[in-house]
């Protein structure tokens, strides 16, 4: 972007901002002061949005291989009481690993949480997960897609496809501790284990003639992981 | 693979690329224009040279005797519908039941009088908030020294000062100011200014203070004897709404059977539109896209070129920056949405199918400024009344560079965009002037042809560049019972592309004329015109280019058009609103003309008593609807763009006969039912986008282009002649839309359209190839406490037609869901406001089969943060 483009917008809001500022003559300004403490704001009912990064570990069960995860979270929903919340989250990323999957990964889950102490916090969700175009540097297995006139199903995920394109069922427990930074903001560090079952789908990219199916080879990956992830809550 | 590398393009670009602006405009304040009084009354901005209604009476409302002692301050919101007289014609509870004090509020809001709220000077209707806070018993047991019976220490100090709204400046009125000072209370109002003064004695004194829709505010203060302490305290708003105060017509007039006016949240907030107004139509009935990611919409089985995009009735070349760029309006300036399915009036030409018209408001005379900002665009508006002038000039521009964000991806590639947008109001609503310029630019870069292959950093070189300016003048004249507007617009649209450069310098003017004749009949006529100069790059290779084939004889073009309509009704029953339609095009390749007749007529079946609709209104009726009519349009590109839209008229001039017929519902709590059947027949049609195989292959075809223009020893002509023989179509269908209006609380709507677009293909009718049989839309939003704002669309769109061994288009991809949410906070800060939202499109990642083989999976988490001055 040029530089003048820049300036010049720069030179507009700042122009606006002191368009618009005055004296104030009935004195000096003042906000409120708080009515009541941030930890107790905390506890009351209403909706909370968090975001964080999230890292972690993904481990291939029954012939699946691994991968490295890092990602972005959301947590969106509703502290119900004192005790209780109930949460939707969602995580996209990349995951990635010199001999294991390489892909895009995503979740979404909902997640009933118990606030065990005023800090402190549990959740297990449920909810749908999977991976978008993960690649392994693995051989292909057969039978190849080259070779099908219609879709296949695998039996097992051992040996596992090169290539899976899909989504699945996936379930998580939490372990969150979090500070309270404001009457707004708050910010927080959490510990996830998941458990996913995903449907691989490799598309050969060639449809049934006679119906424009496309013809897919499946393959059902369970997966494991943990994550760690920090982040920030507003309310 | 030119399909695959713009959709893995829009994937990466749009994810951070559209950070733009939420919603918004200053709290309470006025912003765009009147809810018009000729449509559905769904208005939802405070409009320009709009005043608030003021109290006449006091707001206070007594505790209630039978109410149990309270504890905390406890607040009852309600929804004061205020008549041009200032009488309080109707009150809606907002907050959950609190029964003993929500009588008492409704009761007293009953008898309140106002100084009614106005527009341009005229007394309007209007829908605003209320909120009364009944505070607990003083905590103390002596008695409130309130009056100058005192009883107390000697009062010798003063506290003075004023109650502002943080974020918005306004002041905040009929407050209850509450000190305490050594276990004693005082108390005083704040007047119609906002000031407040209030005699104590000396003593460290804790001030609260109570205002309907506020928060508590409490502050502590040290007075001393004989001091006077002056104070501004900035009180915040429970809810920090901009689209809160609602001007209602008294009469809202019903006069086309299928639009559909979208206004405030709901052409800001809807989630996975990033903001963007346009992009809302593509969540009503009748709208099917071609991919769910890309603008182009198929409305009513119609080719994407048949649908017009306007601004204030005249079309814009390009409306968004590429791929799934943003719109290049500043979301600021639409007031509204208008969207014709079909059935458009009179007025509208050039077009067979729908017309999305975006209308513009008079700028607000309040001074404001915003910055947008985001990792990939950076933009900002700026509006400055100029005393001297009369006037007002709004300014924004933008600046998108998503090839850096690219750039992480892949280096073969690379974007970016820009547009701008200076507008000047002088004069008043009913005789005033307009100067409006805008326009915009996007250009893509790939890998130079004369790069070597090999190279790890190729250079890059443009491959698409589009650009378009608008320069609109106008000036509105009222005289008796004549309203005018004439318009001049001046117009550049540039197109370079595969080495081929379209130049396109063009004149429009436009006059438009409403006479009315009585209360009953109002008439309407108008003449337009335009001229249009190309000029395409003398290194055009036409014979090389199929592209180039298609326009190689085109040099000028013009256009003149008239129309004449009425709107009668002969009895309250019945709206009866013909016309017609006259248009010449002429170039150097032909000449044709048009002749459009058009009939819209609705009937009154029966009033509906509802509570929430002002008995009597078109909104409260039962209304029967049908429209016939003929349109007629110039040949147009498959995907229109700058300059390259308009093609030689020796091709022919496309026409379709539109009819349809329907009803609409209202229901309590402002929800509202159209149900509609269409019919049209295009006859002929040219230019259709159609992309499919003709007969069944195994491999897919990968581009947007037919695939004679990608392979086959004769490329050019097939590409030619299949766009241009003209063909008979026909789309028919039916369309649902259950609404409930943005008044406060959950807005949004369901639609659902069962529909069928089929063109002629050896005597046999054959599904379009952009044929979609379901289109299931829901869109719901709500507003929570502290300024969030929840919103969420789920759609379903059957799946796209496709070629097999039975035949052309006898099989079907896969049908596709979508989900999207969106997140919006606003915080207040001393002088400014901050939104702040968070926008996820495909929530799910769920596929969509795009052409037999491949399906495109992709979401879009977008965060967005403007700050407003």
């Amino acid at each position: 972007m040029p530089d003048h483009v820049i300036r010049s917008l720069a030179l507009v809001a700042a122009l606006g901002t002191i368009a618009h500022a005055d004296k104030d003559p009935d004195g000096e300004i003042k906000l409120s002061l708080p009515t009541e403490s941030d930890r107790v704001a905390w506890l009351r009912p209403g909706f909370r949005l968090g975001l964080g990064i999230m890292y972690g570990e993904m481990v291939g069960l029954r012939g699946v291989r691994n991968g490295r995860e890092l990602a972005v979270n959301m947590h969106a929903g509703l502290r119900l009481d004192a005790d209780w919340s109930l949460i939707a989250s969602f995580k996209y990323g990349r995951v990635s690993a010199a001999n294991g999957i390489t892909g895009f990964i995503y979740s979404g889950t909902l997640d009933p949480t118990w606030h065990v102490t005023h800090s402190f916090s549990l959740a297990a969700g449920m909810g749908f997960g999977g991976i978008v175009s993960g690649r392994t540097n693995a051989a292909d297995v057969e039978p190849l897609g080259a070779n099908l006139q219609s879709g296949y199903t695998f039996s097992s995920s051992n040996p596992a496809m090169p290539f899976c394109d899909g989504n699945g069922l996936i379930g998580v427990l939490r372990a969150e501790y979090s500070w309270v930074l404001g009457p707004r903001s708050s910010t927080h560090v959490e510990l996830e284990v998941v458990g996913q079952y995903i449907s691989c789908q490799d598309p050969t990219g060639v449809t049934e003639p006679d119906t424009a199916t496309p013809i897919v080879r499946t393959q059902y990956w369970p997966m494991t992981g943990g994550t760690l992830s920090w982040g920030l809550t507003w309310r | 693979m030119a399909l695959r590398l713009a959709i893995a393009i829009v994937v990466v670009a749009a994810s951070v690329a559209h950070a733009q602006a939420p919603s918004g405009s200053d709290a309470g304040s006025a912003a765009g224009s009147a809810a018009g009084s000729d449509n559905a009354g769904s208005g939802s901005a405070a409009p320009a040279g709009f005043v608030p209604p003021k109290a006449l009476t006091s707001t206070d409302v007594p505790y209630p005797s039978t109410a149990p002692a309270i504890t905390e301050p406890l607040a009852v919101t309600v929804k004061l519908r205020i008549d041009p007289t200032g009488a309080v014609t109707k009150v809606d509870l907002v907050t959950p039941p609190q029964p003993i004090f929500d009588d008492a509020v409704i009761a007293a809001a009953q008898q309140f009088k106002f100084d009614p709220g106005t527009y341009d000077g005229k007394p309007v209707a209007v829908a605003i908030t209320f909120t009364h806070t009944f505070l607990p018993a003083p905590p103390t047991t002596p008695p409130t020294n309130a009056g100058s019976a005192d009883t107390g220490p000697p009062r010798t100090s003063v506290l003075r000062g004023k109650l502002v709204e943080l974020g918005t400046r306004d002041p905040v009125t009929n407050a209850s100011i509450v000190v305490e000072i050594a276990g004693q209370t005082y108390n005083a109002e704040s007047d119609s200014t906002g000031h407040f003064r209030i005699e104590l004695p000396p003593g460290d004194a804790t001030v609260n203070v109570y205002a309907p829709a506020h928060d508590h505010f409490v502050q502590r203060e040290t007075l001393a004897a004989k001091q006077e302490v002056a104070v501004t305290y900035l009180v915040a708003r429970d809810r920090y709404d901009p689209y809160e105060i609602v001007v209602v017509s008294d009469q809202p007039r019903r006069e086309e059977v299928s639009r559909v006016t979208l206004r405030g949240p709901e052409i800001q907030e809807v989630p996975g539109t990033f903001g963007d107004p346009f992009r809302v139509v593509q969540s009503l009935p009748g709208v099917a896209s071609i991919v769910s990611l890309l603008p182009y919409p198929v409305v009513r089985g119609a080719s994407p070129s048949s649908t017009a995009y306007e601004i204030d009735g005249t079309p814009v070349p390009m409306l968004f920056h590429l791929l799934a760029g943003p719109s290049v309006i500043h979301p600021d300036f639409i007031d509204s949405i208008q969207f014709y399915p079909g059935g458009a009036p009179a007025p509208y030409g050039g077009y067979t199918a729908g017309i999305i018209d975006g209308t513009t408001a008079r700028a607000d005379t309040k001074p404001m400024a915003d910055v947008d900002l985001s990792l990939l665009e950076v933009g900002g508006l700026v509006r400055e009344p100029i005393p001297q002038l009369d006037a007002t000039v709004t300014a924004a521009a933008r600046y998108g560079f998503p090839g850096l964000l690219l750039s992480l991806a892949t280096n073969q590639v690379s974007l970016s965009y820009w547009d701008y947008q200076l507008r000047v109001d002088g004069g008043t609503k009913t005789n005033g002037w307009t100067l409006f310029a805008f326009g915009a630019r996007d250009e893509l870069d790939t890998v130079s042809s004369t790069a070597d292959p090999n190279a790890a950093n190729p250079p890059l070189s443009p491959a698409l560049i589009l650009e378009f300016h608008r320069l609109d003048l106008r000036y509105h004249q009222t005289l008796g019972d004549w309203e005018t507007t004439y318009r001049l617009i001046f117009g550049y649209d540039h197109t370079y592309s595969d080495d081929v450069d379209f130049d396109v310098l063009s004149v429009k003017p436009v006059i438009h004329s409403r006479y009315k004749a009585s209360k009953t009949l109002d008439f309407g006529f108008g003449a337009d015109g335009s001229a249009r100069k190309v000029a395409q790059d003398a290194g055009a290779d036409a014979a090389a280019n199929p592209i180039a084939a298609l326009t190689a004889q085109l040099t000028s073009s013009y256009s003149a058009g008239v129309y004449a309509e009425a709107l009668w009704r002969p009895t309250p029953s019945w709206l009866i609103r013909p016309g017609v339609r006259g248009d010449v095009y002429s170039d150097n390749t032909a000449t044709k003309q048009s002749f459009d007749p058009r009939l819209t007529v609705r009937y009154k079946l029966a009033d509906r008593d509802l509570p929430e609709i002002a008995p009597g209104t078109d909104d409260s009726a039962i209304w029967l609807k049908s429209s016939i009519g003929i349109y007629h349009q110039p040949p147009r590109f498959v995907l229109p763009e700058p300059g390259f839209d308009e093609m030689p008229l020796k091709y022919g001039l496309s026409q379709s006969i539109q009819t349809s017929l329907g009803a609409e519902i209202p229901f309590r709590y402002n929800i509202s039912l159209s149900a509609e059947g269409y019919y049209n027949y295009m006859d002929p049609t040219v230019f259709d986008l159609s992309t499919n195989e003709a007969t069944a292959g195994t491999s897919a075809n990968s581009s947007l282009l037919p695939t004679t223009i990608v392979t086959g020893d004769n490329g050019e002509a097939q590409f030619v002649q299949r766009l241009t023989t003209p063909e008979l179509g026909r789309a028919y269908g039916v369309e649902l839309l259950l609404r409930r209006q943005a008044k406060s609380g959950l807005y949004g709507w369901i639609s659902y359209s069962l529909s069928r677009s089929e063109r002629e293909m050896d005597g046999q009718w054959v599904p379009y190839d952009y044929d979609r049989t379901h289109l299931l839309n829901l869109v719901a939003g709500y507003p929570l406490p502290r300024n969030w704002d929840l919103g969420m669309r789920a759609q379903y769109e059957s799946g796209l037609p496709a070629t097999t061994t039975a035949g052309y288009n006898a099989g079907r991809l896969d049908g596709y869901v979508r989900i999207d949410i969106r997140v919006d906070k606003r915080a207040i800060y001393r002088k400014w406001l901050l939104d702040f939202y968070v926008d996820i499109t495909n929530v799910a990642v769920q596929p969509e089969e795009i052409e037999p083989g491949f399906s495109l999976r992709y979401v879009l988490p977008t965060i967005g943060l403007r700050g407003r001055i």
